[in-house]
This record gives C-alpha cells, structure tokens and sequence, in this order.
C-alpha cells in the first residue's frame, strides 16, 4: 500500500510536472510573448516584464525570459524618458540586472551582451553632455564584445548604426558614419535564423527602415 | 483491463488532487498610501503570481501547498517578502512597500553647501556647469560668483561671500589647505584661480556652516575634488588669443599620467584693444602641470598632482593715491603646488585618507617701495570614516601644517616679519540617522596653533529633514575659528583667533528639472582684530545676516537652461583700522545674477549668458564726516559666451569666443585718493575701474587621441 502510495505520487508529480514543466515553459512565454505584442504603451510594457521576470523565476536555467525582462523594460524606460528621466533610469537599472542575472546563465549569449549596450545608451541619454564621452567608449566597446560572440547577430548592427546616427557629428556620429553598419544589419536579418521560436528576432523593421533613410 | 482501471483512477486522482487550487489576492500601496501599479508579485519557485492593477489590486490562483515565500517587488522600492503557509485558504493582504533610499531621495546635509559633481544626481550643478558659465572664462572663482552668497569684486577677483573678506574664504583640494588659490596680483588687478574646472569630478561651495572637517576659514569653503584615473590617451591643444597650451595624457587602465604646459601673454591684446591701465608690461604667465593617478586595489587610489606658475607684469600706477603723480608698479610672483594623497578601505571597513600639500610662493613688487613676500606650507593630514550601521557614520581625523612667511618691505628702511607656525587640528564627526527623513551631523574640532600660542574648540551642527518629495528643511550651526592675517600681525603675534559664529536655515525643493531654494542666516563674528591701537587686538566684532535664493529650470525650455540667484545682504564690522562699526568694503546690499545657457543644435553652439546686477559697495571718501558712508554705482554685467563644437580632421574641437561687459556698463568698484587733500582742502578721488571696458576672448581647444566612435571587432567597412 505504502509502495502504490508512492507510485501514485511519482506518477501524479511526473503526469503534471517533469512532464509538463517544459511544457508550462512554452505555454508561459507564448503568454507572455502575446502581452508583449498586444502592449500599448509603458504601462503594459512594464506589465509584460512582470510576466517574464515571473516565468525567469520559475525557470532558473532559462535565458530568455530575463532577456525579455530587461528588453520591456527598456523599451518601457525609452518611451517614459521624455516625461520621467528618472523612472527611465530606474528601469534601465533593473534591466542591466537583469541581463546580469540572464549572463549567470548564459555567459557567452551574444543577444545578451547587445541588449548590455542598448541598457547603456539609454544610461547616456540621461545626460549627453557630461556622460556621452564615456558611455559611448562603453557602448562601442559592448557591442565590439556582441559582435565578436556572434558576427551573425543582426542586432549588434543595427543598435550600432542607430546610436552611430544619434550622436552628434562632431563626435563622429551622423548618417554616413552610420550607413555600413545599417546595411550590415538588414542583411544579417535576413540571414537570421532563430535558435527557437523565444529567441529574439526583433529590430529587424526598424533597421530596414533607418537603413533606407540613410542611403 | 484491470490495467485499464488503474489508469482511470490514477488519473482521476491526480486531477482531483491537481484541480485544488486558491486564490491570493490582495492590494499593494506605498508607505505614503499612494496605490502602486505595476507591482509584480510571485510566488517564489513558481509560475504563479500576477501584476498590481491601476487601483494597486491583484489577484492570482494556486494550486501550491505548503510553505512558500510571496515576493513583491517594484522599481524604487524595497522589495518585500512574505513566507505563507498555503493549506487550501484563499489568502488576502494589504500590503506596503518602502521606498529605496537612494541619492536623489536619502537625506543630505545641504544647508550652506551648493554641490556641482558629474556622478551625484542629487546636486545642483554639473562640474560642466562651471566651465560653461559666461563671464568666468572657465575660472572657478568666477563661475561661484553667479550663486548666491557671493558679493563680485572686480578689483580682486577673489571670492566674498556673505559679508565676510577674501581671506575668510578658503579653498581645498582633495581635502588639503590651498595656500594661494589665486595667482599673484597687485594694484587692483583680478586674479584667477589657479586651478582649471576641468581638474575636478565635483566641487563644494559651502558659503557657511561647514563640516568639523575643515577649519581656518571664518566664511567659507571651496572643496575641490579632482578626477580620478583617466582613461584615454589623448594630446591636446589649445590655442588661445591671449597664449596656448599644450597637454599629454597616457593612460594604462590601472593608472594615468598628464603633463601640461601652458602659457599667456596679454600684450598683442592689449595692442588690439584699449586699456584704462597704462601697462608698461602686459601679464604674462607660464605654468607646468603634471598629475599621476594610480589605482592601488580594487578600492584604493593614490594621486599626485604637482603645478608650478610663474606670472608678471608692469604697469603705471598712482603713486599713494595721486593720479598726477605715477610710477611703475612691477609685480612677479612664482608659486609651487604639490598635492599628494592616498586613500583606500582598510580593516575590512573604514575609509582611509592619508594626504599631504606643499606649497611655495614668492611674490615681489616694486614701486616706489620694495615688498617681497615669501610663503610656504606643508601640510599632512588623515582621515578615518566607517560606517557602523545604516543610522551610524563616523568620522575623524587630524592634520598639521607647517607654515612660514617671511615679508621685506623696504621704503627707505626694512621692516622685517616673519611667523613660523605650527598648526595641529584635529576633528570627529558622527552623521546620526534618526529616520528615513531626518539626518543630523554633530561634530568637533579642535586647533592649536604654536604661532599664536593658543587653541580653540569649536563645534559643528548640521541637520536635515525630508518634508516631502525632493523637500528639505535643514540647519546648521557652527563656530568657526581662523587665525588673523599675518600682514596684520607685523606688530605682534600675541593675538588671539578671530571667531565667527554661523546660523543658517535652509528650504530646498528639488523635483526633476527644477532646484528651488531659500537660505536665511545670521553670523556673529568676534575677536577680530583692531590694529587702531600701538599693537593688535581681538577687540573687533561684526554681524552679517542675510537671504539667499536660487531658481534653477532645466526643463521648461527646450535646449535651455537656466539658474537665477538672488542675495539680501546686511552686514557692518568694527576691525582693523575702522573708526566705528561700518559695513565693509567687500560687502553689496542686493546682489542678483542670472545664467542662461542655450545649446542651439543647427549650429552645434553653446550659447551662455551671464547677467549680474550689484548693488553699490561701501568705500570711505575722507571728504565725509561718516567712515565708510560713500557707495559706488550699481554694478553691472552682460557676458557671453559661444563655444562651437566641431570635428577639424576627425579630432573633437571646440572654438569659443567670449565677451565679458558686452554693453559696456561702466563698472566701478571703489575709488582710490591720495593721502593729503589739495589746496582746497579737498581730496580729489579716482574711480578703481577694470583694466579695460570690455574683455574678448578667442580660443581653440583640439583634442587628439581616441576617438569616441573607434571601429570594434571585424567592422572594416568604414
């Protein structure tokens, strides 16, 4: 009796949670991934990074929803920035820890160490005069270390030719510095072949787009 | 088939056992009451949790058992966890968050202090700030002189503040004594700082009520605090229409290294423009800098920071006051700085700080008299911080200088003086968190002077209250001592320490973009010296009490910004030579300014403007019975200055042009008159004017070296 007992448990705990863990993983981020595109503004951004910080601390050994955290979060703090510099900041903290907290993981993952750069240009944004002469050293040198993990990776381009076209030309920024990085990202787009559906693939618009304005 | 059954029954049962699930569901406030939305709440280890709604509620289903731990957290708040006991309830909580203290909301001392750093986003000014201010010529001094407090002083060029004479004014470097912060002049002829604003990661400007930490001065406190290791190679270039200069910067990550070198000659500007000064030698400087900055761990730093200047010039100057009577005034003073220091945690805990300064300085002037001036200092000095707790901090310290001044005057005869003194402080401090909301600083210091053959005991009160967001009400009381100046000491030493009590209340709001604040404050000054009678003494008094107010908007216009300050000043003394109690020469009643800076981005430009309003300072017309009586006009200035930022060759580049007194106000800062009247009885004055209406400035600063855009990894297409 002890022995069915166990049996029953083991099965139950098998039939509803190893089993279905991978699963309730797939369910939760194609959830999540739904929030993320039907979000409107910062609010649901910010709702959406709840969801993945969630799922993140579900799954310990996942990547991915730490990833996507930071990445509504920072999406979140570039459109708050304008009317709330400072919550902006807040958010671009909590997503550099975040990546710091998905690089435990995944200590090589080029996607990550892209996302590292986009967290520090918003970092910049808080005050161009006095911090832009650091941070972009730092932006360039983040987004050097991305590319070198992974030249495949379209992002790594496409962050490095719009912050290029951002930054005033007398710091060597402007569109014709910013072009060959642009056209480097929408081919690497479309070469792009995702790891799996949760794996990032976003920008690829925005890079078209920016790539044809500066032609 | 009985296989079969089996299935169905498990299956069954672990459906059951599965479908019991509960509801948590509660709501999330701050500890103000305030909903907060957005929160995110989970259950620790598992997928389940929910986000706080618009009115603070959430709510979320469980099918865990057990114990578990609820964790809530959102950005700028404490996160909160709560271990449950989950036994098949429904759970409900109200619950709240506390808000992180952090740098823009923790509770600071901020009365009498205006704080420009690049790293706290708690000040008021950025370090930038300074730099870019019309009117100063990247001149610290000049840059201060646009917040309130201050009193602007053409003649000297030097910082007033609150009633209170340069001398009373001192400055510090990485904690230790500047000996001569200005470089050498004479004959009411401005001096400058000798230190350039971009040495500095943040500057203090304490018009009052400072830290224990810090004594000899009665006024005030400029605390500069230099950069750390740098981190790119770089060589610069500067071209400037008065000189140019040259600098060198290597850097090895750990450890940086620049050399600088840098020189100015007015005379082809002179040649251009028209002087009220009859020079017959235009200034002339050159200075040498080096600085070696290493990091010794992963939390100490070592810095060594040397500069040496030497600067001249010549000019006719009425001889005691008669303008038809004039002679050559030739001044040439060289001057040696080292500043060392080192600090890092020791003893798992406790910040250390091991610092020493030397200085050199000797000054001669010649006229119809010959002064030569020898000063020198050494000083050393430590300090030990730790934190005991998060409502504990304590510091102390202690430091010595040594100093020597040695001045010839010879006008037929020599009258000889010289001081030796050895100085020896020594300070404790303990900052006391009573709340989130309510700080206090209580503090002592200790002196003795070997000089003087006496020592003093003051103590040091600051304290700070959160009344709301961003909003400060804060206190500070302090004694203050500072040894007399040594040109008033020529006959005798057996004096006493001046004494000035501060009181000060400050108002502050700051809120993203906006600084307001308000500061009211008495000084009752004491033992000042007399020298009315055969030999000094610290019979002399005073007062001073005033408001100062400051408006800073960084926000409101687009690529604007601006700060407004104002000052009411009341203040009169009975010192020195003064027949009765008056108000001082280096006093204004009404003192206003307003800084305007404009980045216009079609032409990559700067603009910053600098308009300030002073109402007429005190200067005694021997033709008047009442001492001290006479004012000078209103003073007035419009500087502007427009730095052009650009790329010459790749190389980042700035040009600027600046102009001080564009309308050409006619400034007046005193009048000078001769010692006996004329044959009517009358003495004939001359008004003490600027050497030239106006000042233009053009400069070129190049930067060679890394770029800010450097190609990374396998980008070989650019």
């Amino acid at each position: 009796m002890k022995n069915l007992a166990v049996f029953i448990f083991a099965f139950c705990w098998f039939a509803l949670n190893a089993h279905g863990q991978n699963e309730k993983f797939q369910m939760a981020m194609g959830k999540a991934f739904a929030q993320m595109s039907a979000a409107k503004g910062p609010e649901d951004l910010k709702n959406t990074a709840n969801t993945f910080s969630r799922i993140a601390n579900a799954e310990a050994g996942e990547w991915l929803p730490q990833y996507y955290a930071a990445l509504t979060h920072l999406w979140a703090g570039y459109r708050i920035m304008e009317s709330n510099m400072a919550e902006a900041q807040a958010l671009a903290k909590t997503a550099l820890s975040e990546i710091q907290a998905g690089q435990k993981i995944a200590p090589s993952e080029s996607e990550l160490v892209a996302l590292e750069a986009f967290a520090y240009q918003l970092q910049l944004l808080e005050d161009p005069m006095t911090k832009g002469a650091e941070m972009s050293g730092k932006i360039f040198a983040t987004l050097g270390k991305a590319e070198s993990l992974n030249p495949a990776n379209p992002r790594v381009y496409y962050l490095r030719g719009n912050f290029t076209l951002n930054m005033p030309e007398f710091f060597g920024g402007g569109a014709a510095k910013a072009s060959p990085d642009l056209q480097k990202a929408v081919a690497a787009y479309d070469a792009f072949k995702p790891a799996s559906p949760f794996h990032p693939t976003w920008g690829a618009e925005e890079a078209g787009e920016l790539a044809e304005k500066v032609k | 088939m009985k296989k079969g059954l089996l299935s169905v029954v498990f299956g069954l049962f672990c459906l059951l056992a599965h479908a019991q699930s509960i509801t948590i569901k509660g709501s999330v406030k701050s500890s103000t009451g305030e909903s907060i939305i957005g929160a995110n709440i989970v259950l620790l280890g598992t997928y389940d949790g929910a986000s706080s709604d618009l009115d603070g509620q959430f709510s979320f289903s469980t099918e865990e058992k057990g114990k578990r731990v609820l964790q809530i957290t959102y950005i700028g708040f404490d996160t909160l966890s709560m271990p449950l006991d989950l036994n098949g309830q429904n759970l409900e909580f109200n619950l709240k968050l506390k808000e992180t203290v952090n740098e823009l909301n923790a509770v600071t001392i901020v009365a009498g202090v205006f704080e420009a750093s690049d790293t706290k986003k708690s000040v008021v000014l950025k370090s930038v700030d300074i730099a870019l201010t019309a009117g100063a010529v990247a001149d610290i001094t000049g840059a201060m002189l646009t917040l309130p407090g201050t009193v602007r002083n053409q003649e000297s060029g030097q910082l007033l503040v609150r009633g209170g004479s340069a001398y009373e004014t001192r400055t510090l470097i990485d904690g230790l004594y500047v000996q001569n912060a200005y470089n050498s002049t004479t004959g009411n002829l401005p001096a400058r700082n000798r230190f350039s604003p971009f040495m500095f990661k943040g500057m203090m400007f304490s018009s009052g009520g400072y830290s224990a930490e810090y004594g000899q001065a009665l006024s005030s406190a400029l605390i500069l605090n230099s950069s750390d290791v740098a981190t790119q190679n770089t060589t610069g270039i500067q071209l400037l229409s008065v000189g140019g200069g040259l600098s060198q910067q290597k850097s090895w990550g750990k450890s940086s290294l620049s050399a600088s070198g840098t020189y100015s000659n007015l005379s082809p500007y002179f040649k251009l423009i028209k002087q009220n000064f009859e020079w017959k030698q235009a200034p002339e400087s050159g200075n040498v800098e080096l600085n070696f900055k290493t990091k010794t761990s992963s939390t100490g730093i070592f810095k060594f920071y040397a500069t040496g200047l030497s600067n001249g010039f010549n000019m006719n100057v009425a001889v005691d006051g008669d303008e038809k009577q004039k002679m050559p005034l030739k001044l040439s003073g060289e001057n040696l700085y080292l500043n060392t220091s080192y600090r890092d945690v020791v003893f798992k805990d406790w910040a250390l700080f091991v610092g020493s300064a030397y200085t050199w300085n000797r000054d001669k002037i010649r006229q119809n008299f010959e002064l030569n001036t020898l000063q020198q200092s050494a000083q050393t000095r430590f300090t030990l911080t730790k934190s005991y707790s998060e409502a504990v901090k304590l510091k102390f310290g202690a430091e010595h200088i040594w100093s020597v001044f040695d001045e010839n005057y010879t006008s037929g005869e020599t009258f000889k003086t010289l001081h030796k003194d050895n100085y020896l402080a020594t300070f404790a401090e303990a900052d006391l968190k009573f709340s989130g909301k309510w700080l206090a600083r209580v503090g002592v210091r200790a002196e003795h002077s070997s000089l003087l053959g006496r020592g003093n005991v003051a103590p040091r009160l600051s304290t700070a209250y959160i009344l709301g967001k961003g909003e400060q009400l804060a206190f500070s009381f302090g004694q203050f001592y500072q040894t007399p100046e040594h040109a008033q000491m020529r006959r005798s030493t057996a004096v006493g320490f001046e004494q000035a009590d501060h009181y000060i209340l400050t108002y502050q709001k700051q809120v993203e973009g906006y600084v307001f604040r308000v500061e009211g404050y008495y000084k009752n000054y004491h033992k000042l010296l007399k020298t009315t009678a055969e030999l000094p003494q610290n019979t002399g008094y005073g007062y001073a009490r005033g408001i100062d107010l400051f408006w800073r908007d960084s926000k409101s216009i687009k690529n604007g910004d601006y700060y407004v300050s104002y000052s009411f000043l009341d203040t009169e003394r009975n010192y020195r030579d003064f027949p009765v109690q008056a108000m001082p020469y280096f006093a204004a009643k009404h003192n206003f300014a307003v800084v305007y800076k404009h980045w216009i981005h079609e032409l990559n430009t700067m603009l910053s403007t600098t308009y300030a309003f002073q109402s007429g300072r005190p200067y005694n017309d021997p033709n008047s019975s009442v001492f001290n009586g006479s004012r000078t006009p209103i003073f007035q200035d419009l500087s502007v200055t427009l730095s052009y930022i650009t790329n010459f060759k790749d190389n980042f580049t700035v040009i600027y042009l600046a102009a001080n007194n564009v309308p050409g106000f006619r400034q007046v800062s005193g009048y000078r008159f001769p010692s006996s009247p004329n044959a009517e009885g009358y003495f004939q004055g001359s008004p003490i004017l600027p050497p030239a209406k106006r000042f233009i400035f053009l400069g070129l600063i190049m930067t060679i070296g890394e770029k800010f855009v450097k190609n990374q990894g396998n980008n070989d297409d650019i």
